[in-house]
């Protein structure tokens, strides 16, 4: 089981982890930050394999994914 | 060199390598400036770099804020003379690792002379240069990279220039390590940055952002899932390139004209500035 | 193994030499502690790099060509922040492309040493003769507020001598201090005596002594930071933005921007009597007073003798510091004579600043003259001898 944390200070709703995720695990929150966007959430937690792209490819650096497995480059 | 990223989180990383008070980035929302310097993070994490003993140059422009998110000696500089602030930290003090932060408009526009110069002289710096097709901070003007029919604040009826091969540039002059990738690739430019780092002597490391705000708007691709795409449908490797010119039919051939190529353009061995300067110094020092 | 200093004076030569300005004031840095210069190739200038690149190799110091003015005062500022004396020599035209950084080093607080040998002017001019047209231009050449340290030297001794002090001035104040000549003097071949090492002061930027709590833009009393470098480990960020005693951009904040943009003015005119040079030659008595500076000034002393001889009542103030502006100096003189004669070797520049600190006390005449002719003892006898004449 893998969790994403998001920095709600940091995160600008981009939606760009969520277009990305591979096995499409991501979704865009219908609530609203203290900044006023839409967070991503895990919408289906079985599905997230912890490949951590999302991590990889937020520009603010706002997703942490909780996983204690190694990345192959 | 290390094929595994260590286990850091992202959490970890940034508690690492931030300044915290420093973020949010200035950023638009979904800029991959911010995921130039995540790559950049995640190869300094693998070459297990010293960020006491690492500074971080940069412009002005987008591109150029980049150096004031990192904990480390940084210098934010005037604009498109980054390089040769960088020269001279580098050549009075070799031993520090000097990363340049920079952009288009800012490393090969205004810039373009220190450019040249700076890899002639070959001097060890790892220069990261981010292309976004415009000129971003001053609101999308066309830059020395703009495609050509581009259209943008100062080019209202579409650009007429041909636009600036930074990769090839440098190949041409010399540079030891070249390569170019677009921010939808992660990994590629983490190995390419660390690579360039590791290297002694001049590494251009260009990085290929949307800009969705400045320079998509004005060209159909505002959306960012579209813009990250159209980068997708318009690189392509040098390998494939290659390939296809020999292999390719006519129809894959004519695509070849409308895409960039990306992948590792030059990695050789030629003798920095620093190392040059040393032995002559060695020679006649009294 | 001989010890650096004495290895300065073993690339330097023989203690007595006859060489050009130019030569001089490389020498002045290299007694100085400057281990780095970047340049470009500029008449009558490039004598100044030329002696550099000479010496600083056999130190185990740096030089480097850049490819323009612009990256030249780029690289000596990059350099300076690894800790070290920086210098860059240029002419006119180069002086105009610095222009940007120049603010920048004022701005991020920066000590290096920017040598301007001037030619005329406007554009490329008369590269090879003696003109002063850069004299405003130093003082407002860059964007924006600021204050700027500038000294003038009148013969090859006194350009190594005030280089030797224009470090010292970049490095008290982290600051550019820029030393002017002209193609005349930096040509110029004079005796030139080296002076000894406890015959000149040598002053170091002050350090950061500790990391925690360590803000590289806070400045006490003194107003200026102290200087952590590059690669010291406290992780310094340097910007030519607004920035705040952290040394991180904010720019909206007006509040910040005043504070800064003052203190950076301040640490320069509040410490004016430590900056500001001159020399007065029989101004106790003198009823006119020739206000000189660089070149002029030598022909001037002359002119003072010759006019006593004559019986008119002259005497010379002779500004070596420029910038900061030695405004009570030549108001308290305005107090006391009937007339200044300012003979300048451009359409008049000082001229103003004269003017304004005089305020009317009494009469200023410009005598400028441009074309790379020096002023002859002979029109300089003529101006005053009208300024004689001429009634209250």
């Amino acid at each position: 089981m893998h969790t994403i944390l998001i920095d709600e200070r940091w995160c600008k709703g981009c939606k760009l982890c969520a277009v990305n995720c591979p096995p499409k695990a991501l979704h865009m929150a219908e609530r609203f930050t203290k900044r006023g966007i839409h967070p991503p959430e895990l919408a289906l937690n079985g599905r997230c394999n912890g490949c951590r792209l999302c991590e990889l490819l937020c520009p603010d650096f706002a997703i942490t994914v909780t996983e204690e497995a190694g990345v192959h480059l | 060199m290390s094929t595994t990223l260590t286990l850091k989180t992202a959490a970890q990383l940034r508690a690492t390598y931030l300044r915290g008070e420093m973020l949010p980035s200035i950023f638009c929302d979904g800029c991959g400036l911010g995921n130039v310097l995540n790559y950049t993070l995640w190869a300094l994490e693998q070459l297990g770099t010293d960020l006491d003993r690492t500074v971080f140059v940069s412009g002005i422009g987008c591109s150029s804020r980049l150096s004031g998110y990192v904990n480390a000696d940084g210098m934010h500089t005037t604009h498109g003379r980054a390089l040769s602030f960088a020269s001279g930290i580098k050549a009075a003090n070799p031993d520090l690792t000097v990363i340049v932060f920079t952009g288009d408009g800012d490393g090969v526009g205004i810039g373009g002379n220190h450019f040249l110069h700076a890899i002639r002289r070959n001097m060890d710096l790892t220069v990261i240069l981010v292309n976004n097709f415009t000129y971003g901070m001053t609101g999308g003007q066309a830059a020395p990279t703009t495609p050509v029919g581009s259209f943008s604040t100062t080019t209202p009826y579409g650009n007429i220039e041909h636009p600036l091969d930074i990769c090839e540039l440098a190949k041409a002059i010399g540079a030891p390590y070249i390569a170019r990738w677009p921010v939808s690739y992660p990994y590629q430019p983490i190995k390419s940055i660390a690579q360039g780092i590791s290297k002694r002597g001049f590494s251009l490391i260009e990085m290929l952002v949307p800009c969705h705000t400045a320079y998509g708007r004005r060209n159909g691709l505002k959306d960012l899932e579209v813009i990250w795409q159209w980068y997708r449908d318009h690189v392509v490797l040098l390998d494939d390139y290659d390939h296809i010119t020999q292999f390719g039919s006519p129809e894959e051939q004519a695509a070849l004209r409308e895409k960039i190529k990306i992948g590792v353009f030059q990695d050789v061995e030629r003798e920095c500035f620093d190392e040059r300067w040393a032995a002559l110094v060695e020679r006649v020092k009294l | 193994m001989s010890t650096y200093r004495e290895r300065i004076r073993q690339a330097l030569g023989g203690k007595v030499q006859f060489v050009q300005g130019d030569d001089a004031c490389a020498y002045g840095a290299i007694l100085a502690g400057c281990t780095f210069f970047a340049g470009y190739p500029i008449t009558p200038a490039t004598e100044v790099a030329e002696r550099m690149s000479e010496i600083l190799p056999l130190l185990g110091g740096c030089y480097i060509q850049m490819e323009d003015e612009i990256a030249s005062l780029g690289a000596i500022i990059g350099a300076s922040w690894t800790g070290a004396k920086v210098m860059t020599a240029t002419s006119g035209p180069g002086f105009s492309l610095m222009q940007e950084n120049l603010g920048y080093g004022i701005m991020t607080e920066t000590p290096c040493v920017i040598i301007n040998v001037q030619r005329s002017g406007p554009s490329t001019g008369q590269p090879t003769l003696a003109a002063y047209g850069d004299m405003m231009q130093a003082r407002w050449g860059t964007h924006g507020d600021h204050e700027i340290i500038m000294l003038c030297p009148s013969n090859v001794q006194e350009a190594l001598d005030l280089t030797i002090v224009a470090f010292n001035l970049a490095e008290r104040y982290r600051t550019p201090v820029l030393l002017f000549i002209d193609g005349e003097l930096g040509h110029m071949r004079e005796r030139l005596v080296i002076p000894e090492d406890g015959e000149f002061e040598l002053v170091d930027r002050v350090r950061a002594e500790r990391r925690a709590g360590y803000k590289p833009f806070e400045a006490g009393e003194s107003l200026v930071p102290a200087f952590a470098p590059f690669g010291s480990g406290y992780r310094t960020y340097v910007t030519g933005l607004t920035h705040n005693e952290q040394g991180l951009p904010r720019t909206s904040s007006a509040p910040i921007h005043d504070q800064l943009v003052r203190r950076l003015s301040d640490k320069i005119t509040t410490h004016s009597d430590d900056i500001v040079r001159y020399e007065a030659y029989h101004t106790d008595d003198c009823e006119i007073a020739i206000v000189a500076y660089g070149l002029t000034a030598r022909t001037c002393r002359d002119v003072v003798d010759e006019g006593r001889r004559r019986g008119i009542k002259v005497g010379m103030l002779r500004l070596i510091t420029i910038w900061p502006f030695p405004e009570t100096l030549v108001a308290d003189l305005a107090k006391r004579v009937d007339a200044m004669l300012v003979p300048e070797m451009n359409l008049g520049q000082i001229v103003h600043p004269i003017r304004e600190a005089v305020e009317g006390r009494c009469r200023v005449k410009l005598l400028a003259k441009i074309g790379g002719d020096l002023h002859s003892p002979h029109e300089l006898l003529e101006a005053l001898e009208e300024l004689r004449c001429q009634p209250r």
